[in-house]
């Protein structure tokens, strides 16, 4: 078998052997919830048309095919359609989950109910347009659980909440709960040096996308290790360890940075060094700051 | 170790939007020509589905946006947990080496202990003397089985295919044994360990001769619901040597299984062997039953390993009660419930290969190629299959201690495609499924391979 990539453009859903199609349909189980064929095999097409290229291989569309929760997905579709039987079923296997989740997200009891209780209400969908069901689950592709998809959706709509909710609270009110707002220590005076700066950039978008995403995650959002282990998907310690070495390779990477930008290797340490004794004081003070401003419940 | 400069996490800011900077709803799309992850690809993101390509797009973006890193931790699952056990050839560090001179030294100095002891003490001496010059105990005098050593049946049986492990068996049998030395006089002259060594034997023979093919059943640490129709699909029969299946959720009834799939769909479908259509559990708890020949027969519950039987008639007490517990096992097996010590294997929702020594109870992660998302794995005694992602095939010949790589190819080039089914007859005939639909073979264990027309 070659092992090369096609170049002829996107099979259509003609081109791909309507045997694929009837045996998703079968694993599936798509008949019980009032769907045909041709109408799972359209759902199939749309969700490779919204994450496939135009010049996606045959073997690139089957294996995505192959990947999907078919039978997820035909039970959200049908939901979104108003079939009873599918939604009897969805109810009995997420009611439960989706109330989990929405605790564990939010942290009182009253919140996360009526956070989960009006997901389900898009979810079930009770708005129409055209005469139409508008249901969320419309939205959902099959790429990831269906239970892992009601959680980011869960997600998004706590976060909106939130947010909504702190940008209704007034300075006043903040003042009278007694909230204080320390002021920013300002910068200590220095010029910063653009050739430090143009380095800088050079390294890090030299760093491979999941070190930029630990580096952020850390730095930026105050993430624990274990958090960041679990998103990444790997142990504790080995995130530990990637922090290190991210460490040494990027202040490699700007040292050699600053050289090749006409800096001496001790010049360029220096510029280093002066930034360094400012972060052991600044940017941590900086980040709990940050993380104050930023508190999600 | 020098930290990062200040102008690091300076540009880093400076990149990535800090969280609700933007004003708009997250999941909106997009917000200020920022395009944001939708539920579909966090959920994937999350839960490691996505392909390397993609992956690496939103590890891109959520580099840059704060606001779907948010996201990304806030749709983080409570209860999934990245289990990393340290593969057991990286154990042997200069830790292990010390932790072993040190257990060796104890054990030594142990034996010299017991050793003086023994030699020192006259009246030890005699007691043993003693013990031998006891009255031999008749045959079949001791305690009655005791029912509480007979595991009941369990409550909540598993889904899936429950099959049998041989070592499993021994090892459950050993226990039982154990428990009955406890309590019952020995029988003076009487060999437990030849008789359980011809009743493991006979019953081995026995679940051969009533084993179906062994089942490929890719079977996962899935949600309830998945885990439901799981069990539709999948065969009650027990195989020898076939992979067990996990532990469900508990409120899960077993059900028998439809009828055989030719191959598996997908990676969380169990794929019974193309055989014989499987039976209902009831009957195919009848089916091994029957094939269970004297004194092995019944076998079903302790209740009905009645020492006054038929069987017993027929050997000793002693002996058919040692006979007996093979049965015992033998229903749990039929019952779906591996025995406490059966190796599972499974593959994770994010595809990662796990391993449980305990049953289903707990689960840990085997690490074997970090960049490969399997999709399926199979299992005969100590042999394991492991296929995934990018034409990923993995052997062990060590219940996973190490692994080798399989590679398929035809005239030079390499498969590519994700292998989504492993089915084989015996330890050296597989079929390796492609998600393209190719089919591998080998008949001769792995060496080497040919493709199906």
């Amino acid at each position: 078998m070659s092992g090369s990539r096609e170049t002829a453009t996107r099979p259509t859903r003609a081109e791909i052997p309507e045997s694929v199609f009837a045996k998703l349909y079968r694993q599936a189980g798509a008949e019980r919830f009032g769907l045909t064929q041709q109408d799972f095999a359209s759902i199939l097409q749309e969700v490779s048309d919204r994450y496939l290229s135009a010049d996606a291989s045959r073997s690139e569309v089957l294996e995505l095919l192959a990947n999907l929760r078919v039978e997820e997905l035909a039970l959200a579709r049908s939901c979104a359609q108003g079939n009873e039987a599918a939604w009897e079923i969805f109810l009995n296997r997420y009611r439960e989950k989706l109330y989990n989740a929405a605790h564990s997200i939010g942290p009182e009891d009253t919140a996360a109910r009526d956070l989960a209780d009006s997901l389900y209400a898009d979810l079930y969908g009770t708005r129409t347009a055209e005469g139409r069901r508008i249901s969320k689950l419309n939205s959902y592709t099959g790429r990831g659980s269906l239970e892992g998809w009601l959680r980011a959706v869960l997600a998004q709509e706590y976060v909106n909440r939130y947010r909504q909710q702190q940008r209704l609270v007034s300075l006043e009110e903040r003042t009278e709960a007694g909230v204080q707002f320390q002021a920013e220590e300002p910068d200590p005076a220095q010029a910063l040096d653009s050739r430090l700066e143009e380095a800088t950039d050079q390294a890090l978008a030299s760093l491979a996308a999941e070190d930029k995403f630990i580096l952020a995650s850390y730095y930026l959002d105050g993430r624990t290790l274990a958090d960041i282990a679990r998103l990444v998907g790997v142990h504790e310690s080995t995130v530990s360890r990637r922090l290190e070495k991210i460490t040494v390779s990027t202040r490699k990477s700007i040292l050699a940075g600053l050289v090749k930008r006409g800096m001496s290797p001790k010049e360029a340490e220096q510029a280093m060094e002066v930034e360094v004794s400012e972060l052991s004081l600044d940017v941590r003070r900086r980040l709990m700051q940050e993380k104050g401003q930023q508190t999600v419940p | 170790m020098p930290g990062l400069p200040k102008i690091v996490f300076a540009r880093l800011r400076a990149k990535s939007a800090a969280p609700g900077s933007s004003g708009a709803a997250v999941g909106s799309g997009s917000s200020q020509g920022v395009e944001h992850l939708d539920a579909n690809l966090l959920g994937a993101f999350v839960e490691k589905t996505l392909t390397a390509r993609e992956r690496t797009q939103v590890l891109n973006h959520l580099a840059q946006c704060a606001d779907c890193r948010e996201l990304a931790a806030l749709a983080l699952p409570a209860e999934i947990e990245v289990f990393q056990p340290t593969p057991l050839a990286a154990r042997r560090g200069w830790s292990a080496w010390l932790t072993l001179q040190r257990g060796a030294l104890a054990a030594a100095l142990g034996a010299v202990v017991i050793a003086v002891v023994v030699h020192q003490y006259p009246w030890r001496r005699q007691e043993t003397l003693s013990k031998d010059m006891r009255p031999s105990v008749p045959a079949g005098a001791g305690k009655a089985l005791p029912q509480a050593s007979v595991e009941p049946p369990p409550a909540q049986p598993s889904p899936g295919a429950p099959v049998a492990n041989a070592g499993t068996e021994s090892r459950e049998s050993a226990r039982q044994v154990a428990k009955l030395e406890k309590g019952a006089a020995r029988p003076a002259g009487q060999n437990i360990a030849a008789h359980l060594a011809r009743s493991e034997a006979k019953q081995q023979a026995t679940l051969m001769a009533a084993a179906r093919p062994p089942v490929t059943a890719k079977v996962e640490n899935v949600p309830r619901a998945r885990a439901e129709r799981e069990i539709s699909r999948n065969e009650s029969a027990p195989s020898v040597g076939a992979m067990p299946a996990a532990t469900p959720p508990a409120k899960l009834a077993f059900k028998p299984s439809a009828a055989p799939e030719s191959e598996p769909q997908d990676k969380l479908s169990a794929a019974p062997q193309a055989g014989p259509t499987a039976a209902p559990a009831k009957d195919e708890t009848a089916t091994v039953s029957r094939g269970v020949k004297p004194p092995q027969v019944g076998g079903i519950a302790g209740q009905r390993l009645t020492m006054g039987g038929p069987q017993a008639a027929a050997t000793t007490r002693a002996e058919s009660r040692v006979a007996e517990l093979p049965q015992v096992t033998s229903r749990k097996k039929l019952e779906g419930k591996p025995g406490p010590t059966a190796t599972l294997w499974s593959i994770s929702p994010s595809g990662k290969i796990q391993r449980s020594e305990d049953g289903g109870k707990t689960w840990e992660e085997v690490r074997v190629d970090d960049g490969v998302t399997y999709r399926v794995i199979t299992a005969s005694g100590r042999d394991v299959w492991a296929g995934g992602s990018g034409g990923a095939l993995y052997h062990s010949g060590d219940g996973g201690v190490i692994w080798k790589f399989v590679n398929l190819n035809s005239g030079g080039n390499p498969v590519t495609e994700a292998i989504v089914g492993i089915r084989f007859r015996d330890l050296q005939h597989l079929t390796v499924s492609t998600a393209s639909g190719e089919q591998w073979v080998t008949e001769d264990g792995g060496q080497h391979w040919q493709r199906e027309p």
